[in-house]
C-alpha cells in the first residue's frame, strides 16, 4: 500500500482548500525551514489515522476533542476570514493498493463555530473511507467496521506505526537501549519470530499436560495411597515454588541488566567524576584552611585598631607632655615640701614649747577638776598653799589648763588644706610607667603591620589555590559536560548504587538457580518413588507420549533460540549495513555494531565495537540516532522479501536533525533502498543548494516527489497568523 | 578633698554637630545590640569602639596641635559617660596630667584651696579638656572634608597624631 496524495483543507497553517501533496514510490521529501509546516504536515498524517495529533510541548498524542487541541488545528486565516459561522478542516489520504489496483480515500473532518466572536470546536471529528476500484470511477463509503479495521490495518498497522511514522526526537524513546526488551520488542512486532514462541509454548503446555497425566496414574496406581498423596503434594509444591523461582529470576535478570547498563553508562563519567570529586574534596580542605586564616585575618584588623588604645599607639608623640609636667611636678614637689619643711619647723618649736611646759607637771595632773577647784578656792592642793586669785601662784594654776588648749591647737595644725601630693605623684608615676610604650609606637606599629601583611599573604596565598582549583573544577566540568561537582559526586554514588545492586541481583539469580536445581532433582527423585511405589506400569503409550512430548518441547525451545539467533545474526548484518551506507561519506570513527546478548538469549543489545574487536567508548548522540535508525531500518530489510512490511510508508518528520551534513545523503540513499515508499519533512535541504541538488541527481537515491513548503507571510509578521497560509511548490 | 576623682566625675560635653563625625567611626548601640549587620559593625567599630575613644582620640589630636579651641556659649552640645568610666585607665590619667600640664593651674595653690575653689579650678580643667577636643575634632573634620576618601587609608588616624603644626 503506497500513499498517493494528502489534500489539506484549513489544517493549521495550510488554509484553504488547495493545499496538495502527490507522493509516488521512492523518497519523497518536503522541504522548509524550522516552523514552515513541516511538523504540521506529520500532524496530519497522524491525525486523519488517528483523530490525534502529537503536541511536542507536551512530547504526547492528543485526541481532537482534548482542551489542547479542538478548534486549534484550524487555520486562524480561515477564521478570520470565515464569512459563515460554521467552518471546516479536513485532510484527505489516498493510498493505491498496486497488487488488488484499490484506491481508498481516507478523509477526516472536523467543525467549529462562532458564538459570540469566539470558534467553539465540536466535541470530536468525523472520519470517512471510500473504496474506489481503479476501473470504476465512483468511490464508494466504507461503512463495516472490520472492513475500515481491515483497511486501516493495510495502511499502516497500529503495532508498527510506531516504528514507521516517527518524529526526530521520537527516536529516542522509540528504541530505547536502557529498556532490555526494546530489541525483543521490536523484533516481536516487525518480524515472524512470535509464531515460534506460539509453538515453545504450546509444545511446553502439551509436555506438561502429559507429564501431569502420568503423575495422575502413578498416583491412582500407587501401592501406599497417602505416600502416593503426599509425593504428588510434595511434586505440585516443588513446580509452583520453581513456577515462582521463573518468576523472580526474570524479574531479578530484567532488574541486573537495567543495573548493569547503567553502571556502565555510567562507566563512561566515572573517571571524570571521581576527578572532580578530588578536586572538590581538596577543595573544602582548602576552603577551610581560608576561613580559619580570613578569620584571623579580620581579627587581626580589627585587633589593628583596638591596639590604638590597648597597646597605647594613640600617644604617638606624646611624649612631650610628660616632660612638661614632670617639669611642673618638680616645681609643685619643690613648694609643697618647703611648705611641710616649714610646717615640721614650727611645730618642732611648739613641741619644745610643750616639752619645757610638761618640766614641771605632766599633762592631766592634776585633773582639769582640781585645776578649776584650786582656782575656785584660791589654794594649791598640790603645795596646800594659798594662791590669791591673780597672784603669781594662782596664774602658774591657770597655766596648767592654757597649757592643754595650745597643746590641742598645736596638733591640730595641717600644711595643707588638700594635700594632694599623692594624686599628683600618681600622675607622674603613670607617665613614666608608660614611657616606654610611647617610645616604641612607632616599632609597634611596624611590627603590627608586618604581622597584618604576612596574614595577609597567606590569606591571598590561600584565595589564589582555592580559585584555580575553582578553575580546574569548572575548566573539568566543561571538558566533561558535567553540570556540577555535585553531579559528579553523584554519579560517585550511583555508580557504587550500581553496581551493588548489579552483585546483589546476580547473587539472587544464583541463589535461586540453585534452588531451581534442587527442586528438580527432588521432583526427578518424587518420580522414581512413585514409579516403585506404583503396583501396576503406567500404560506404554502415555510413557511414549510423555517422551516423545518431551523431545519436540526440547526441540522447540532450541529451534526458536536456533531462528532468534539467526535472525539476530542478520539483522546483526543488516544494522551494519545500513550504518556503513549512512556513514559512508563521513571520514571520521564509525566502528562495527555487535549485538551483545545480554542475558542468555533473550535480550541482546547493540554496542558499538572498534576494528580491533575492542568495544569503543565513543557513542555520541549522531552515532546512537544512527544505531537507532539502523536498528529499524534492519527489522524491516532484514524481512523484506517475506514480510508485509515493505508495503509501509515510513514517514517522518526531521529524521536527520541530530546528524551532521555528512549522514544526511548515506539515510537518504539507505531509506530509499529500505522502504518502498518514504515521506521525510527536512530542512536540511532548505539551506544547502549542494545537498538539494545531491538529492535530486543522485543515482543512488531512488527519488520520488520533492515539494517546498514556505510561509505566505515574512517571519516577523507572523505573531498574527490571520494571514497566514502556506505555499507549497513541487521542485522535480 | 580627692582632686582626681573630682576631675573624673565629670561628664565632658562637645559639639552636637560633630555627632555625625563621632558616630560614623565609633561602634553604635545598634551595632552591640545586634539591630546593625556584621558588616556595619565591623566597618563603624573598625578604628573606635566607644564615643569616649574619639573623644580622647580628639584631645590628643587638638594637644598635639595645640590648638584648644572654645565651645561657643550658645552652641548645641552633648555630653556622655563621666571621666572616671573610660579606658583604659592609664591613658586617662595620662590625658589628664596632659591637660595639667598645658594648662595655667597652679598646683600648689590647689591645696590650700576651698572645696568650692577645687571644684572650680577642675571645671576649669574639664573645659580645658573640651576645648582640645574641640580644635581635635575641627581638625579631624577639616581633614575629612579636604580629603572624602581619608578613612581608605587604615591608617589614617595614626598617621593623623604625626601632623603636627
Amino acid at each position: 500500500m503506497i500513499i498517493t496524495k494528502i489534500e489539506l483543507e484549513n489544517f493549521m497553517c495550510y488554509a484553504g482548500s488547495n493545499n496538495i501533496f502527490e507522493f509516488t514510490e521512492g523518497l519523497n521529501v518536503i522541504i522548509g525551514d524550522t516552523t514552515f509546516g513541516k511538523s504540521k504536515l506529520y500532524d496530519a498524517f497522524n491525525w486523519v489515522i488517528d483523530n490525534q495529533i502529537y503536541i511536542s510541548e507536551l512530547k504526547s498524542f492528543w485526541k481532537t476533542g482534548t482542551e489542547n487541541v479542538r478548534e486549534k488545528i484550524i487555520s486562524d486565516k480561515a477564521k478570520f476570514e470565515a464569512t459563515s459561522d460554521r467552518i471546516k478542516t479536513s485532510v484527505k489520504i489516498t493510498t493505491h493498493h498496486p497488487e488488488k489496483d484499490y484506491v481508498y480515500i481516507w478523509e477526516r473532518e472536523y467543525y467549529a463555530n462562532r458564538e459570540n466572536g469566539e470558534w467553539i470546536g465540536d466535541k470530536d471529528s468525523k472520519e470517512t473511507i471510500w473504496k474506489k476500484e481503479l476501473s470504476y470511477l465512483t468511490a464508494k463509503i466504507v461503512e463495516n467496521d472490520e472492513e475500515i479495521k481491515r483497511i486501516k490495518r493495510q495502511i499502516i498497522p497500529s503495532e508498527i506505526k510506531n516504528y514507521m511514522w516517527f518524529q526526530g526526537e521520537q527516536v529516542e524513546t522509540m528504541i530505547d537501549f536502557n529498556d532490555s526488551n526494546t530489541l525483543t520488542k521490536a523484533i516481536n512486532i516487525l518480524s515472524n519470530i512470535k509464531i515460534f514462541d506460539e509453538y515453545e509454548d504450546t509444545a511446553i503446555y502439551l509436555y506438561d499436560a502429559a507429564e501431569k497425566e502420568y503423575t495422575k496414574i502413578l498416583k491412582e496406581t500407587s501401592k501406599d495411597k497417602d505416600k502416593g498423596e503426599k509425593l504428588d503434594n510434595e511434586k505440585t509444591q516443588l513446580e509452583i515454588d520453581i513456577a515462582r523461582l521463573i518468576d523472580e529470576n526474570k524479574e531479578y535478570n530484567e532488574n541486573l541488566i537495567k543495573a548493569h547498563n547503567d553502571s556502565e553508562n555510567l562507566l563512561n563519567k566515572i573517571d571524570e567524576a571521581q576527578e572532580v570529586n578530588r578536586l572538590q574534596d581538596k577543595k573544602e580542605i582548602i576552603k577551610k584552611q581560608f576561613e580559619k586564616i580570613d578569620k584571623e585575618y579580620s581579627k587581626s584588623e580589627t585587633s589593628f585598631h583596638k591596639k590604638m588604645f590597648k597597646e597605647f599607639w594613640i600617644l604617638k608623640n606624646s611624649g612631650k607632655y610628660a616632660k612638661l609636667f614632670e617639669d611642673k611636678f618638680k616645681i609643685y614637689e619643690e613648694n609643697h615640701y618647703d611648705v611641710i619643711n616649714e610646717y615640721k619647723i614650727k611645730h618642732q618649736l611648739e613641741n619644745e614649747l610643750i616639752s619645757k611646759l610638761e618640766t614641771r607637771l605632766p599633762f592631766n595632773v592634776p585633773d582639769d577638776m582640781y585645776i578649776e577647784k584650786m582656782l575656785e578656792t584660791e589654794r594649791c592642793l598640790v603645795c596646800d598653799r594659798e594662791a590669791k586669785k591673780e597672784s603669781e601662784a594662782w596664774l602658774k594654776i591657770k597655766e596648767l589648763i592654757d597649757r592643754k588648749q595650745e597643746s590641742i591647737k598645736l596638733k591640730n595644725f595641717k600644711p595643707f588644706k588638700n594635700d594632694l601630693e599623692n594624686e599628683i605623684k600618681s600622675l607622674y608615676h603613670n607617665a613614666k610607667s608608660l614611657e616606654l610604650n610611647i617610645v616604641n609606637v612607632d616599632d609597634n606599629i611596624n611590627e603590627a603591620l608586618e604581622f597584618r601583611k604576612d596574614y595577609e599573604n597567606k590569606r591571598n596565598e590561600i584565595n589564589a589555590q582555592l580559585k584555580k582549583i575553582d578553575d580546574d573544577i569548572e575548566k573539568l566540568l566543561l571538558d566533561t559536560k558535567l553540570k556540577s561537582a555535585n553531579e559528579a559526586k553523584n554519579i560517585l554514588n550511583e555508580y557504587r548504587r550500581k553496581v551493588d545492586a548489579v552483585n546483589s541481583f546476580k547473587n539472587k539469580l544464583e541463589r535461586n538457580k540453585k534452588q531451581i536445581e534442587n527442586k528438580k532433582y527432588r521432583i526427578s527423585e518424587i518420580l522414581q518413588e512413585l514409579n516403585k511405589n506404583s503396583n501396576k506400569p503406567v500404560p506404554e503409550a502415555l510413557s511414549d507420549k510423555v517422551k516423545l512430548l518431551k523431545d519436540i518441547r526440547d526441540i522447540m525451545i532450541s529451534t526458536r533460540e536456533r531462528i532468534y539467533k539467526e535472525l539476530i545474526e542478520l539483522l546483526e548484518i543488516e544494522m551494519n549495513k545500513h550504518y556503513r551506507d549512512m556513514t559512508m561519506t563521513v571520514t571520521g570513527f564509525r566502528g562495527v555494531i555487535k549485538l551483545i546478548d545480554k542475558n542468555n538469549n533473550s535480550n541482546y543489545m547493540p554496542q558499538i565495537y572498534n576494528e580491533d574487536d575492542s568495544l569503543s567508548a565513543l557513542m555520541n548522540t549522531s552515532n546512537l540516532m544512527l544505531i537507532k535508525l539502523s536498528t529499524i531500518m534492519a527489522i524491516i530489510s532484514a524481512k523484506k522479501d517475506t514480510s508485509a512490511t515493505d508495503l509501509y510508508t515510513l514517514i517522518s518528520d526531521a529524521p536527520l536533525s541530530t546528524f551532521g551534513e555528512g549522514y544526511i545523503l548515506g539515510f537518504c540513499k539507505t531509506v530509499s533502498r529500505v522502504y518502498n515508499q518514504s515521506i521525510i519533512m527536512s530542512k536540511e535541504f532548505y539551506y544547502s543548494d549542494s545537498l538539494r541538488n545531491e538529492l535530486l541527481n543522485n543515482s543512488e537515491i531512488k527519488i520520488g516527489n520533492v515539494y517546498t513548503i514556505k510561509p505566505s507571510i515574512k517571519e516577523h509578521e507572523r505573531g498574527n497568523q490571520n494571514n497566514l497560509s502556506t505555499i507549497i511548490k513541487k521542485i522535480n | 578633698m580627692d582632686f582626681l576623682n573630682n576631675i573624673k566625675n565629670k561628664k565632658p560635653s562637645y559639639l552636637s554637630n560633630y555627632n555625625d563625625l563621632i558616630d560614623r567611626y565609633t561602634l553604635k548601640q545598634g551595632g552591640k545590640r545586634g539591630t546593625s549587620s556584621e558588616e556595619q559593625k565591623f566597618e563603624q567599630g573598625k578604628f573606635f569602639s566607644t564615643k569616649y575613644e574619639v573623644f580622647m582620640y580628639a584631645i590628643i589630636i587638638g594637644l598635639n596641635n595645640n590648638y584648644p579651641l572654645k565651645l561657643h556659649d550658645g552652641a548645641k552640645k552633648d555630653d556622655f559617660w563621666e571621666i572616671k568610666n573610660w579606658q583604659p585607665k592609664e591613658l586617662v590619667d595620662y590625658i589628664i596630667m596632659s591637660i595639667l600640664a598645658v594648662s595655667d593651674i597652679d598646683l600648689n595653690a590647689l591645696e590650700n584651696m576651698t572645696e568650692d575653689e577645687i571644684n572650680f579650678e577642675t571645671l576649669k580643667i574639664r573645659k580645658l579638656m573640651e576645648e582640645y577636643a574641640n580644635g581635635g575634632f575641627d581638625i579631624l573634620s577639616s581633614k575629612i572634608e579636604e580629603n572624602p576618601d581619608f578613612d581608605n587609608d587604615e591608617l589614617c588616624f595614626i598617621n593623623l597624631l604625626d601632623s603636627i603644626n
